[in-house]
């Protein structure tokens, strides 16, 4: 699931509570039927964090840090080392076991992380801005990751404010804004979401017909194409009206939002 | 911490030689005179000699006589000189009965010291020792190359007052009663000769000293006849000859200079296991795990404490056993257990008080700060701020008010844990003003036990309610 909202609307700290990093001041969070806030032990044995900012004991080393966190989850101490070397390794690490966390790279702090919140396996993966300070290549690992988690059952909790990523990765989005969730939609429900854009191309245009479709919606002119942004009016009445008045139209298109536009439209809404 | 538990050992090592000297045998005080006198037509003549703990002149010291006679007062008043003598005379006619009274004062320090009696029939051409305090005119002095050891310091003077010149000077030390005033020396040790007022004569004091035990010196005349006898009592030989000051000193020492570092040792610890984690988030990083709040925080503080401990312990196990190489004195094991335990309380309430902090105060320059505020206000602070509020109430430093303010102060800082304890088992002594009976102060066994544990458990139930209800 994406999890989409402007700055300060509460996507880290909606996903710090659900890992229990933080407490609510009202409510709670369930993860697989455990209280985060009174059964919490059990609760966090489901959860996989990674931070927006991964931070770790400074001057520990990968491959130990990796030992102690396994510690945690009761995983013995001669398969943390073989699971730590095996995450590590994964996750494009090898080579840096031995190295401070505080030697690492951003793109290897987040690698890291990712590693640490992979240790346990858990069901639930709450991933807060992690394609931040990702390059081109880690996105695409990334990418290749939430797949396989995908495939094997998991479920992904994703903020992002790259849009473009949420919108090819995840099957719903979360809108949250000042606090409150405001709309959840499916894929197939935000594919199908028609903008208030039209797009025509007319072979006799004239400044009437822009005067005309100024009426309905934003008009922007770039030869024989015309966009009419948040159109106001009904399409197909429109095509027959000019088709009637003798416009000859080679193409009308009504334009797809993206999740972009879909936010957007979505904020200002709530506002 | 094990670095700053070095540097406690190493200032150990400075100090354990340190109270094999400093002072110097306890019982001597810093000013003594001795006198001695004699009686002439003019009157009864006396010369006194005014000397400090190794029977060094000091001058300016103020000498007054008083002979009572017949109703009047004779008065004669002087200050001895750059060599610490005075020489007096007395214009009273010599008292034939035993009515007459003596009275010599001694301006010792900002006080004067008192000793008076009957004055008694003074033949002519004899002396007659007046030393203060006592009878006689020999005492103890510190030897003056090695302070552990003791000399005898012997003021004497011709029957005209004239100086002495190959007077022989005897000592014994015997148990028991020891006829004073003998007539002769038989028996008696001779130290020397004294070829001036004043002798220093080292000797040696015997180990095993007992209320019975008691120093007769006397001094004899060219001829052998004996002039004068003094004898010191075994009070007075036991207590310079002890070790009190400088067991004192090492009780001190073991209970302040460890307390001075052990609250810093116990901020820095607390600090170093969690409260810099907490302020720089890497705590979550922990949180995340399948760990409860409460958990996570009490098995840090339970560490952190237990580490302290064992450096702590360590600590004095070793101060203990450099004690008992080196220095003169050893310490108890009962007193070195209470007193390691009272620092482990000390080290815990402070490890207690960071962690509970460090849930309200969240960057790292707040909690350091607070913390190294918390140490200096009460390691280094509180008495000023104790003076402030004993003040207010009228009381004044030394009063019996003002110290029943500072031990009801000081149940409230645990940094000052183990100086109640140093208090109640000295009686007061380590307090350098006077004796006390501690259960009138309310300093006992159970108050300190409960002071004790309160300051363990009040932050351990903070950290407990604290852990579970705020990030």
């Amino acid at each position: 699931m994406g999890f989409v909202g402007l700055n300060g609307a509460g996507k880290t700290t909606t996903i710090r509570i659900a890992a229990g990093i933080a407490l609510p001041t009202s409510g709670t969070v369930v993860v697989d039927g455990h209280d985060i806030v009174e059964d919490k032990v059990e609760a966090s044995r489901s959860i996989g964090w990674v931070p927006e900012t991964p931070n770790f004991e400074p001057s520990g080393r990968g491959i130990d840090l990796l030992r102690y966190f396994a510690g945690f989850h009761g995983i013995p101490s001669s398969e943390a080392d073989s699971r730590s070397a095996e995450l590590l390794k994964t996750m494009g690490l090898s080579g840096a076991e031995r190295k401070r966390f505080r030697e690492y790279s951003q793109g290897m702090k987040k690698r890291f992380a990712l590693a640490a919140s992979m240790l346990a396996d858990p069901h639930n993966y709450l991933f807060d801005e992690i394609l931040n300070g990702l390059d081109p290549e880690g996105i695409h690992f990334f990418r290749g990751l939430v797949g396989d988690l995908r495939g094997r059952g998991k479920a992904v909790l994703l903020s992002s404010h790259i849009l473009l990523e949420v919108e090819g990765l995840a099957d719903r989005v979360a809108f949250i804004h000042k606090g409150k969730l405001i709309k959840v939609v499916t894929k197939s429900e935000l594919s199908s979401f028609e903008s208030g854009s039209v797009r025509m191309v007319v072979e006799n245009i004239d400044e009437r017909l822009s005067d005309r479709l100024r009426g309905m919606g934003e008009v922007r002119v770039e030869g024989n194409s015309v966009t009419v942004s948040d159109f106001k009016g009904d399409r197909a009445e429109l095509n027959y009206q000019l088709a009637k008045e003798g416009y000859r139209i080679s193409d009308f298109t009504v334009q797809k939002s993206g999740l972009e536009d879909y936010f957007l439209r979505l904020i200002g809404e709530a506002r | 911490m094990l670095a700053l538990c070095v540097v406690i050992i190493l200032l150990s090592l400075a100090f354990i030689p340190a109270i094999t000297t400093v002072g110097g045998p306890s019982g001597i005080n810093s000013q003594n005179t001795l006198g001695v006198g004699w009686l002439d037509q003019r009157g009864y003549n006396y010369i006194f000699y005014s000397y400090n703990l190794w029977g060094d002149p000091l001058s300016g010291t103020r000498i007054s006589v008083v002979i009572g006679e017949g109703g009047t007062n004779y008065t004669a008043s002087g200050t001895t000189n750059s060599s610490g003598y005075a020489q007096l005379l007395v214009n009273a006619p010599a008292v034939s009965d035993y009515s007459g009274s003596q009275s010599i004062s001694v301006k010792m320090g900002s006080g004067w010291e008192t000793s008076s009696g009957g004055l008694g029939v003074w033949e002519a051409g004899k002396l007659y020792g007046t030393s203060i305090g006592g009878g006689g005119s020999a005492s103890i002095v510190a030897d003056r190359s090695n302070s552990s050891r003791l000399s005898l310091i012997v003021l004497s003077a011709g029957a005209d007052g004239s100086r002495p010149e190959d007077y022989g000077v005897f000592w014994e030390v015997g148990t028991g009663a020891i006829v004073q005033y003998q007539n002769d020396t038989t028996g008696m040790t001779r130290l020397g000769t004294l070829a001036d007022y004043v002798g220093i004569f080292p000797v040696d004091v015997p180990g095993n000293i007992s209320e019975a035990t008691t120093l007769l010196v006397d001094v004899t005349d060219p001829s052998g006849a004996v002039i004068s006898s003094s004898y010191i009592p075994a009070y007075e030989l036991a207590t310079a000859s002890s070790s009190v000051n400088p067991t004192s000193m090492l009780y001190t020492y073991v209970t302040t200079v460890p307390n001075m570092f052990i609250p810093l040792l116990a901020i820095i610890a607390a600090y170093s296991s969690f409260g810099r984690d907490r302020v720089s988030g890497v705590i979550e990083s922990v949180l995340v795990r399948p760990v409860s709040r409460r958990g996570l925080t009490l098995s840090r503080y339970l560490s952190t404490v237990a580490a302290l401990s064992l450096a702590i312990s360590l600590m004095f196990a070793l101060l203990f056993f450099m004690t008992g190489l080196y220095s003169p004195v050893a310490l108890d094991v009962a007193s070195l257990v209470l007193i390691t335990a009272t620092q482990l309380v000390v080290g815990a309430a402070f490890v207690g008080l960071i962690f509970v902090l460090s849930y309200f105060l969240k960057s790292t320059s707040a909690l350091v700060g607070v913390g190294i505020g918390i140490f200096v206000v009460f390691g280094f602070f509180w008495n000023v701020l104790v003076y402030s509020v004993a003040s207010s109430l009228g009381a004044t430093p030394g009063s019996a008010v003002y110290l029943q303010s500072t031990i009801a102060a000081d149940f409230f800082n645990p940094a000052q844990l183990a100086f109640l304890l140093n208090l109640y088992l000295s009686n007061g002594a380590s307090y350098g003003l006077t004796l006390i009976q501690p259960g009138l102060y309310r300093l006992t066994p159970l108050t300190l036990a409960l002071d004790a544990m309160a300051w363990v458990a009040v932050p351990l139930m903070a950290i407990y309610y604290v852990s579970a209800r705020r990030d």
